[in-house]
């Protein structure tokens, strides 16, 4: 039997959910600069899951090892960290790779410790050097980069910072070989328990977490603010605003973007009645998408737009909004 | 002229004020000397000019009334009027020994003038009295509080001017004849007495007042050392004491690798000269009345912060608290923009700005607290070298396609150009430095670049309060500008020209630094640069702290502006020394305004009502915040905030 890398899946519902497909990619990719013949084992953990020699494999996974039970539906420490570390202990695998989500971040270390090894959190990238792993992660908010090697040998565990990520390629031939196992869970063991999920309402999320921002600036005007507030409904954003709308007192500070207030880096970000001065700009430069909305072409903010709608945003939005709740009806 | 035994009353009074007026003293000394030395006993006698010029010259009070606080007038009057009545008081005391010692051993004619000068003291002094009255219990300027400690004053000083000529009105009428003859109120009063009928018992009269008299003189002279009239012998001091450095010039920390002397948390962290600042504070106001922060309503008032200082120095003995936040604040302390207002109007030289950085120095270097925005810039700083956190390699982008070369190319330059780093990643003032760079060029001056090997000065940093940092910055730039040999430097920004001209020295590196400013205008006076078309329009131009105020360069902005034919030059209500921070100076740029009104909307708005159709100023921070200020106001009427070269480069195309 070959030697193995351990991946950790993750889903919700019964559908499997990112980072496992770019942890799979990731793994692949460790595989190759080894240069070894690694099998790549994804480890799912859930209840009722199907096609997955088919969705893993076409991601790089060579097998499957599916522990299926109702009681492991949703995330729960103690009975994933006995399952693993009983695998673990019979396959001595000699990576164990986990996205750095609050699955991993909980999973990894409780593991680590567990087994008495060596973990490196927040990774970015893996080189190996003359067959020593060197491990690549940020400090200092991303900052800087540390480099890193494992001094023992034996199991390696690492989790990936999610903006590092990135899918590979597909290959829809593959299969994965599917191992399910159904494991014997006492119910009441646990010492922590799952009670009930809260879903982040995007009203009161921390800016810097937010997936989608609306940002109102001065061109939206104090008393059409409300328009802001609406868009975010519609498309389930966070609202934030420029300086000179906080200083108007109609958005608390913790929602200024900017120099004086927070760096946001959400997928998508709407920049309305926005000018884009310098001090406002930083704020949003880590931004993947910036759609923005001004009256006057020559704003800077367009400097730093996808897509850039010359226009006053009293007219635009309601348009945009009708066409959101319009797409939406007919899906 | 008393029996023996009033001799000896009067021996004990003397003995009883000098004993309490000395302990007082010692307790003062003693606690100036709890604070850090500080070496101020250097050139004594330039020091003594300084004096001479500032208190009998009436500098220190005559400087505010140019710029239309007339108080100073008064209190000049006041200083003068009651240094005579000082001179009377002793006479006073000697002829209580022996007769012979009053004035009139000087001569008789003296004794005439003595007497005639001191009764128009008196009138002066009583006028000036019932004026400041009027002014602190009726017309209430903002700046000054009804105390009741101005008020006992006013009563003493206005009861000893009365005794003074009830004194001598008795005299005259006990002695039959004038002793001096030019005494009018004296001799008018001896009259009216004779009309009431007080001839008789005018002997006793007069020694009641000639007793009350001393008695008050006494007592007012211990009661000066305990309260806010001790300026009166501290001012003195104070001023003799006060820096020599260049203003705004803040000093290095001598022992900052031995991590001592980072700031202050206690009263006695304080230099022994901070200290003796608080005794010669007159809690006149007019720092608050001046102060940015004050008058956009944060908390931060420089006149209570003095006082809360004093309060705490007095009554605090042993086993001092910390400062912060018990006796000022956190949002006070950040709320300085270190525009150097209070300095400027402060008619006894007390040094604020610099205690409020000795307050951040503690705070950002001990205690790692400071406002959370300011985080990122220290990072930028610390990783990247500049306030915008972009890096060396787009330092130089604002150049592309103008023909500049670095001083790692060539060496052959007049000057370097240090553009700073507002002026170099910030969008708008780039615009600036290309137009700068361009007109020095347009001049045929070789100029040259440090390019990618430019950091930041360091300014914001040191204001903040973060001088590891700072220092770690100056000696890179030293270490670059004495590697390529550089002599003479022209900033853009203002706080570049202050730190590298008047800080870099303190930390070896000498160079002759130019603000570019008086550079262009000296190219436009010795006829290298020749304006070429009229432009037609009114400017008003905003003066930069850093620039004005601290580096006392008002003229050449304003000569520049003033040769564009055409041009008409307005001028804001508070121009020049007075004028107006626009917030965004020590290290506020980077902090969040949130308490009062904003700073930049004030002083916008006072740029707008001059109906100018441009302002002008010469830093890139006004620039940016007067763009902003102008943008934030809900009047129709705007106007076009530009840099000083932004408007010469149109018309010497």
């Amino acid at each position: 039997m070959g030697q193995e890398i351990f991946i950790m899946m993750e889903q919700k519902e019964g559908v499997m959910e990112e980072p496992s497909f770019s942890l799979l990619s990731e793994g692949k990719g460790l595989r190759e600069r080894l240069g070894s013949s690694h099998l790549l084992s994804a480890i799912v953990m859930g209840d009722g899951i199907r096609n997955l020699e088919r969705e893993l494999g076409s991601w790089g996974a060579d097998r499957v090892y599916y522990f299926e039970s109702p009681l492991l539906k949703r995330y729960q420490s103690d009975f994933y960290l006995n399952l693993l570390s009983g695998l673990v202990g019979e396959k001595s695998p000699d990576f164990f790779l986990f996205g750095a989500t609050s699955l991993g971040n909980d999973l990894a270390p409780r593991l680590a410790a567990r087994l008495r090894v060596g973990l490196i959190t927040h990774c970015v990238d893996l080189y190996v050097d003359q067959n020593r792993v060197e491990v690549i992660k940020t400090i200092s908010d991303q900052f800087l980069h540390q480099k890193l090697v494992f001094r023992h040998s034996g199991l390696r565990i690492v989790t990936f910072s999610l903006h590092a990520l990135m899918r590979g390629d597909q290959d829809f031939q593959k299969r994965a070989e599917v191992i399910k196992i159904s494991p014997k869970i006492e119910p009441g063991q646990e010492r922590v328990r799952f009670v009930n999920w809260l879903k982040a309402d995007p009203k009161t999320i921390g800016l810097e977490e937010a997936d989608i921002i609306v940002c109102g600036g001065r061109g939206v005007g104090k008393k059409t603010f409300e328009m802001v507030h609406q868009l975010a409904d519609v498309i389930n954003g966070s609202v934030g605003g420029t300086r000179p709308v906080i200083d108007w007192g109609i958005l608390p500070y913790e929602r200024q973007i900017g120099q004086t207030g927070v760096e946001v880096s959400p997928t998508l970000l709407m920049a309305l009645g926005i000018s884009g001065a310098n001090e406002f700009t930083v704020g949003i430069e880590g931004s993947k998408m910036v759609i923005a909305i001004n009256m006057d072409r020559k704003a800077r903010i367009f400097k730093f737009a996808d897509l850039g709608i010359i226009g006053d945003i009293h007219q635009v939005i309601p348009l945009v909004m009708d066409q959101i709740k319009k797409v939406k009806k007919e899906s | 002229m008393l029996p023996l035994g009033g001799k000896i009353i009067l021996l004990i009074l003397i003995l009883m004020t000098l004993f309490f007026f000395s302990r007082r003293a010692y307790f003062l000394i003693r606690l100036l000397q709890q604070g850090k030395p500080e070496n101020r006993f250097n050139h004594w006698g330039k020091r003594l000019k300084y004096v001479l010029v500032q208190v009998f010259g009436g500098r220190c009070t005559l400087k505010n009334v140019t710029r239309g606080d007339y108080a100073g007038f008064g209190h000049l009057l006041l200083f003068y009027g009651f240094s005579l009545f000082l001179i009377s008081y002793l006479f006073h005391i000697a002829e209580g020994f022996y007769e012979k010692l009053s004035p009139s051993i000087l001569g008789h004619g003296f004794n005439h003038l003595f007497f005639l000068f001191l009764d128009i003291a008196g009138l002066v002094v009583i006028a000036v009295i019932l004026w400041a009255a009027v002014r602190r219990y009726l017309i209430r300027p903002n700046r000054l509080d009804p105390t009741l400690e101005a008020g006992i004053i006013l009563v003493v000083v206005f009861s000893l001017m009365l005794l003074h000529y009830l004194t001598e009105g008795f005299r005259i009428l006990m002695e039959g004849r004038p002793f001096a003859e030019w005494s009018f109120v004296g001799i008018a009063l001896s009259h009216l007495f004779e009309e009431l009928g007080l001839k008789g018992s005018s002997r006793s009269f007069f020694f009641s007042f000639w007793w009350l008299h001393l008695i008050v003189v006494f007592g007012f002279s211990i009661y000066v050392l305990y309260s806010k009239h001790l300026h009166i012998l501290a001012s003195f001091f104070n001023l003799f004491f006060h820096s020599l450095e260049h203003r705004g010039a803040l000093p290095p920390i001598s022992e900052l690798d031995k991590a001592k002397g980072l700031g202050v948390s206690k009263i006695e962290d304080f230099s022994w000269k901070k200290l003796l600042d608080l005794y010669a504070c007159t809690e006149c106001g007019r720092c608050t009345a001046n102060c940015p922060a004050s008058i956009s309503g944060k908390p931060l008032r420089p006149r209570d912060l003095i006082y809360h200082l004093k309060a705490h120095l007095l009554t605090s003995k042993d086993g001092r608290f910390p400062i912060i936040p018990q006796v000022v604040t956190e949002d006070e302390l950040w709320a300085c923009t270190t525009c150097h207002a209070c300095v400027e109007v402060c008619p006894v030289d007390i040094e604020h700005v610099e205690r409020m950085i000795d307050f951040r120095r503690h705070l950002v270097m001990s205690q790692a607290d400071f406002p959370s925005e300011v985080k990122s810039l220290f990072r930028n700083l610390e990783i990247f070298r500049d306030t915008h956190g972009k890096g060396p390699s787009l330092r130089t982008e604002w150049t592309i396609g103008l023909p500049i070369k670095t001083f790692r190319e060539s060496q052959q330059f007049e000057i370097l150009y240090w553009v700073g780093c507002e002026g170099s990643f910030h969008d708008r003032n780039k615009e600036v430095s290309k137009v700068i760079l361009k007109t020095i060029q347009g001049a045929g001056v070789k100029v040259g670049i440090l390019g990618k090997d430019e950091m930041c000065c360091g300014d914001p940093a040191r204001r903040i309060g973060n001088e590891y940092l700072f220092r770690e910055l100056v000696h890179r730039n030293i270490g670059i500008l004495n590697h390529y040999g550089v002599k003479k430097i022209v900033t853009y920004c203002p706080h570049c020209y202050h730190t590298l001209k008047n800080e870099y020295p303190l930390f070896g590196g000498q160079f002759e630094v130019i603000h570019y400013t008086v550079y262009i205008n000296e190219l436009l006076r010795n006829g290298r640069l020749k304006i070429r078309r009229p432009l037609e329009g009114q400017v008003v131009f905003h003066d930069p702290c850093y620039l004005g105020r601290i580096n006392g360069i008002y003229e050449a902005p304003r000569e520049i502006l003033k040769s564009i034919p055409a041009l008409n030059l307005k001028e804001m209500p508070l121009s020049k020394e007075r004028s107006f921070c626009c917030g965004a100076g020590g290290g506020r740029m980077w902090m969040h305004e949130s308490q009062g009104e904003r700073i930049n909307q004030i002083r916008s708005r006072e740029a707008i009502e001059t109906k100018a159709d441009w302002v002008a100023t010469s830093c890139p921070y006004c620039l940016t915040m007067m763009e902003d200020g102008v943008r934030g106001q809900e009047t129709k009427e705007q106007v076009n905030v530009l840099d000083l070269s932004e408007i010469l480069y149109r018309v010497i195309l």
